[in-house]
């Protein structure tokens, strides 16, 4: 059995079935992450401009959004990803969990790190008022580039 | 401080004419993770370790070794 699955990865596909897996879940996150953005993107124009000019650039990361989009979204965030992330934390093997928690591990101490530091200097008046949003996303990335460089390098 | 094991699995994979897929594949791990356990960028848990023990029939000291040379000053 297993010299015929070994086969077929020589053969045909240079991937195990965990990582064929893992990829899968993967992508079906990219999806529901794209229609996430979709949604925020559509409803703003639905409801019209946010009063930001930066982020309405960047693709409405502000402003009012229709009431049961929200509703459908945060449950999207709230439901379905926690369980989409269960079934991948039960399908990666202990080196992509362990790249998983490098990228969280650095993400956090920038965090930890960043976020106070914007603080003060908003409360001295020399920079912006914190963004959460801008946060997350940074914090996201970092996340993100940790985690695939622990992963591939 | 994290010090990584140096092991023999590159060499005995390469001895059984094996590619890291199909290593990942009996192991049931991502190519990936036999690639940092190879190059030392990845300690195994304990679990895997008896896993490529099993796999490879030999004892586990005799595929890895730590950097004290397999002195633990007993």
């Amino acid at each position: 059995m297993i010299a015929m699955e070994v086969k077929m990865a020589r053969d045909k596909d240079p991937l195990t079935p965990r990582e064929a897996r893992n990829r899968t879940i993967m992508a079906l996150s990219m999806v529901i992450g794209g229609f996430f953005a979709a949604a925020l993107i559509a409803g703003s124009q639905w409801m019209g401009e946010s009063n930001n000019a930066y982020w309405d650039s960047l693709g409405a990361f502000s402003g009012p959004l229709p009431p049961l989009l929200t509703v459908a979204l945060a449950a999207l965030w709230g439901i379905v990803l926690p369980i989409i992330s269960l079934f991948w934390m039960r399908t990666i093997d202990e080196h992509e969990r362990s790249a998983y928690r490098d990228g969280a591990e650095v993400a956090a101490f920038a965090y930890m790190m960043g976020a106070p530091i914007w603080w003060i200097l908003w409360r001295g008046g020399l920079v912006a008022e914190p963004d959460g949003v801008f946060i997350f996303f940074t914090f996201n990335s970092i996340y993100l580039a940790v985690w695939l460089w622990r992963k591939y390098h | 401080m994290s010090t990584s094991m140096k092991n023999r699995l590159k060499v005995l994979r390469a001895e059984r004419d094996w590619s890291q897929a199909d290593l990942a594949l009996r192991l049931d791990v991502s190519r990936q993770a036999v690639n940092a356990i190879e190059t030392g960028k990845h300690d195994p848990s304990l679990p895997l370790a008896f896993r490529i023990s099993r796999l490879f029939a030999m004892p586990i000291e005799a595929i890895f070794n730590d950097s004290n040379g397999g002195q633990n000053g007993a």
